[in-house]
């Protein structure tokens, strides 16, 4: 049941973008039918580890990925909020 | 007017597709009556609204002219910043006023932070379909 919810829920998503794909893909449809039902799950398996690594991929070893928040420049941050509600008793004035 | 608007992501960079996709929000900036197109990034770790220096230039700011330093962290920590006050429209919603520490650093993209971009519109992230909505706060 809760395999069927994924698929229901992926599927959709996934279809519009399998439009664009070649036509490879659509001639496995026939091979992947006639899969009997544990060699499916083992492919489900398959693929959810294969985007698995894919994802582990986006970011590479021996890249340098800058980070520019200034994620605790909180005096910085007390400034700029009275700043604000001195311009903002300007407007009041 | 509706009360919120969604935008997808955008690629920093067209080679790594998928891995560059950022939430860049469109946004016209105006200062003493110059107006820019640009984009920020919203950046919900950021403390502050940054704005590159190149940007300021381009809005007439003058850099000796902003006499209220402030002091960024991280990456940003070795540059100088200053306090400049503008007004900003994002989409349909009515102009807001935004402060920006603006920083000498040049290759920084504009930063929409917590204070005080995050003040002034809520945000939801629907990354998986790629889109974000942006609400004026109440």
């Amino acid at each position: 049941m809760l395999l069927k919810q994924v698929i229901s829920q992926a599927v959709p998503c996934a279809l519009d973008q399998v439009r664009k794909m070649s036509t490879e893909l659509v001639q496995l449809f026939p091979t992947l039918r006639e899969l009997k039902r544990a060699e499916k799950l083992y492919l489900i398996q398959f693929l959810v580890s294969s985007l698995a690594q894919e994802e582990t991929e986006l970011l590479q070893a021996g890249v340098a990925y800058p980070v520019w928040s200034p994620y605790d420049a909180f005096d910085a941050a007390d400034v700029m909020l009275q700043a604000l509600a001195e311009a903002k008793l300007g407007d009041h004035a | 007017m509706r009360n919120s608007e969604r935008y997808p992501f955008i690629a920093a960079d067209s080679a790594l597709g998928e891995a560059s996709l950022r939430p860049y929000l469109p946004l016209t900036l105006t200062y003493q009556n110059q107006v820019i197109s640009t984009a920020g990034l919203l950046d919900t770790g950021a403390a502050v609204n940054v704005l590159p220096f190149r940007i300021g230039i381009e809005l007439g700011a003058v850099w000796k002219r902003q006499t209220t330093p402030l002091q960024l962290t991280g990456n940003l920590a070795q540059y100088a910043a200053r306090l400049l006050l503008v007004s900003a429209s994002v989409g349909p919603f009515p102009p807001v006023r935004l402060a920006f520490a603006w920083t000498e650093a040049e290759h920084v993209p504009l930063l929409l932070g917590q204070i005080n971009f995050f003040l002034e519109f809520n945000v939801c992230f629907y990354r998986s379909e790629l889109t974000f909505e942006i609400t004026p706060k109440a």
